[in-house]
Parts: structure tokens; sequence; C-alpha cells
């Protein structure tokens, strides 16, 4: 098989995950709306949402690059 | 910690040979097995001991949880992982481009972040608990990097033909042993697999003061370095054994890795 980059297939795979992963993850949410406190303000399930949403957008991938680029290293 | 019951005979037929089945495909396919693909495989090994951890916590009711809190995780994991990408494969057969390693990467990534996230809200997230899952992932890559020195001034062949690879190998156990060592010593759980409590037990007739899981601490690298070694000759033979076998021991140092650590402190 030939390789070579697919920006626009790695982007619907991308999202075909976020998908798979959000149906594996909506029974582990608690029932009754979700809310975290961040110092002394009560977030409700939206803010929550958006709170988590945005630390994992920014976390994660910045943190699987990182790795990512790490051991890209090692093969050039 | 009381998991959710084994399941039966029949189930666990079945998602094994769900898992074996996805994998047959995968391997009629022709799926190209490189370097890069087992590297990409690594988010659904994340993944993977997400899912378990979440299982044993008591996440999931039912079926799901039966198989996803026991051994199945994995063949249920292969089979998760294996079917979206046996699919987006097959489309990149009819297009101009396609890049195998890239959408086994992005799925994997993808499904990562709704997972952690669903991990932390479910979880109990304070300073004492995710501070140590921070830390183990740096500590495990500074083990990393004096295993990897040391591998490279006396097996530096092995380290050249792996290369990448070889350098997960080593991160997964080190990072498993690392999680076992600050569950165990740095949180004060109880050490329930097998392995664990024999090298505790080893570890309480050596001197005191460093800690009770050094044994399987070493031997878990020693197991790595080992491997590294043999791997890098297979992988100059037949590539395709040698990186399937790295991808295997990879597996099988990051999903447990990933579950001790997160049983011990978001989930605990």
């Amino acid at each position: 098989m030939e390789t070579d980059a697919d920006p626009a297939g790695v982007a619907v795979a991308l999202a075909l995950g976020v998908a798979i992963g959000a149906a594996l993850a909506l029974p582990a949410l608690p029932p009754g709306g979700l809310g975290v406190a961040v110092g002394s303000v009560e977030l409700d399930t939206v803010g929550t949402v958006l709170v988590v949403s945005a630390l994992s957008v920014l976390l994660l991938p910045l943190g699987l690059f990182s790795l990512y680029q790490l051991f890209s290293l090692a093969d050039r | 910690m009381v998991g959710p019951a084994t399941p039966d005979v029949a189930v666990t037929a079945a998602v094994a040979g769900g898992g074996v089945v996805v994998a047959g495909f995968l391997a009629a396919a022709g799926v190209p097995v490189e370097r890069r693909t087992v590297l990409a495989a690594t988010p659904w090994m994340v993944v993977g001991g997400l899912l378990h951890t979440l299982a044993i916590a008591g996440a999931y009711d039912g079926l799901p949880a039966g198989i996803l809190g026991s051994a199945l995780a994995a063949p249920a994991a292969v089979a998760i992982a294996g079917l979206p990408w046996l699919a987006l494969v097959q489309i990149g057969r009819v297009r101009p481009r396609a890049d195998p390693a890239g959408y086994l990467a992005a799925t994997g990534g993808g499904a990562l972040v709704p997972l952690l996230a669903a991990t932390v809200l479910f979880g109990r997230a304070t300073v004492a608990t995710v501070v140590p899952v921070v830390l183990t992932p740096v500590i495990a890559a500074i083990v990393t990097a004096v295993v990897v020195f040391v591998l490279g001034l006396s097996a530096a062949p092995a380290i050249a033909t792996t290369r990448s690879l070889g350098l997960l190998v080593v991160y997964a156990q080190a990072f498993h042993a690392v999680a076992i060592a600050v569950a165990v010593d740095g949180l004060g759980t109880a050490a329930e697999a097998p392995l664990t409590a024999l090298a505790t037990d080893l570890a309480a007739m050596g001197p005191e003061g460093f800690g009770s899981v050094w044994p399987l601490v070493a031997a878990k690298l020693a197991v790595a370095v080992l491997t590294l070694v043999v791997a890098g000759r297979v992988v100059e033979r037949r590539p395709v054994a040698g990186y399937l076998l790295l991808g295997v021991v990879a597996a099988l140092g990051i999903g447990p890795g990933v579950a001790t650590l997160l049983a011990a402190t978001l989930l605990a």
C-alpha cells in the first residue's frame, strides 16, 4: 500500500475517534448533571463540560504531540 | 477495590474470538505493520487502560463491566480499535493517498479525549491525586533516558535497529514500574497483582529504605532491555514479527501502567 500524508483522512479519523470515545465515556458520566468547583466558583453542567473540554483539548494533544516528536526524533 | 463479575465462558470466547477475527481481518487486508504503525497504536493502549480502570471502578453496568473489567479488555480494545481502522484503511485504498498510521493515531487520540475527561469527572480530582498522575510519566521518562543511555553503550545495534519503538518499549515498562512504585510505596495501595506481591515479599528481605517494589522495577527494566536486544535481531530478519513483538511488550506496559496509576489516584 502506498502511504502518504492524508490530512483530510486523518481529520475524519479524529472525528470518528472522538465519537467512539464519547460513546464509551457516556456511561461513566455521573447522572443528574455535571459540576465542578474551580476555586470558590461552582460551575454548572455547561461550564463543567466547557472547562474539561478546553483542558482536554489543550493538554492531551500537546502531551501526545510532544511524545510523538520525541519518539520521531529517534527515527531521523 | 472489588471488580465486576467475571463473564461466563461463552462471553469470554465471543470477545476473545472477536479480537482474533478483527486482527485476522486486518492481516487479510494487508495493513502495513511498520515502526510508525505500532507507534501510532500507543493512544489505543492508553484507551485500553482507561476502559479497564473505569470498569473496575464501577462506571459501567452489566456485560460491558464484566468484559472491560477483566483481562478481556485487551481483545475488546483490539476490536474497538481495529474495526474503524480497517474501515479507514479500506477507504484509503480507493483514494489517491492513504496514511494508515495517521488514521490509527487519530482515532486513538480522538477516543482518548472524552474518555480522559470522563475519568476525571468520574473520579476524585484533587491536588493529591492529580500530582502523582502528572509526575509518573515524567519520572518514567527520566528512567527511560538512563536505561537508553546504558543500552547505547552496551547494545547500540539493538537501539539502532528498533529506534523509536525500542524507546517506546523501555518507556512503557518504565512507566508501569514507576506507576506500581508510586501506587504501592508512594500512596500505600495494597499490592494486588501476583507479580507485585511477590516483588514486595522479596524486597521485604532486602535492605530497608528503598521502598518495597524496587525488585519489580529492576526486573521490568531488565525484561524491557532483554526484549529490545532480542527484538533488534528479529527485526533485522523478520521486521513484521519484530515490530509486533515490540508492540505487544509496549502494550503490556502502557495499558496496565495507566490502570495501576489511575486506580491508585483518581479512581481510588
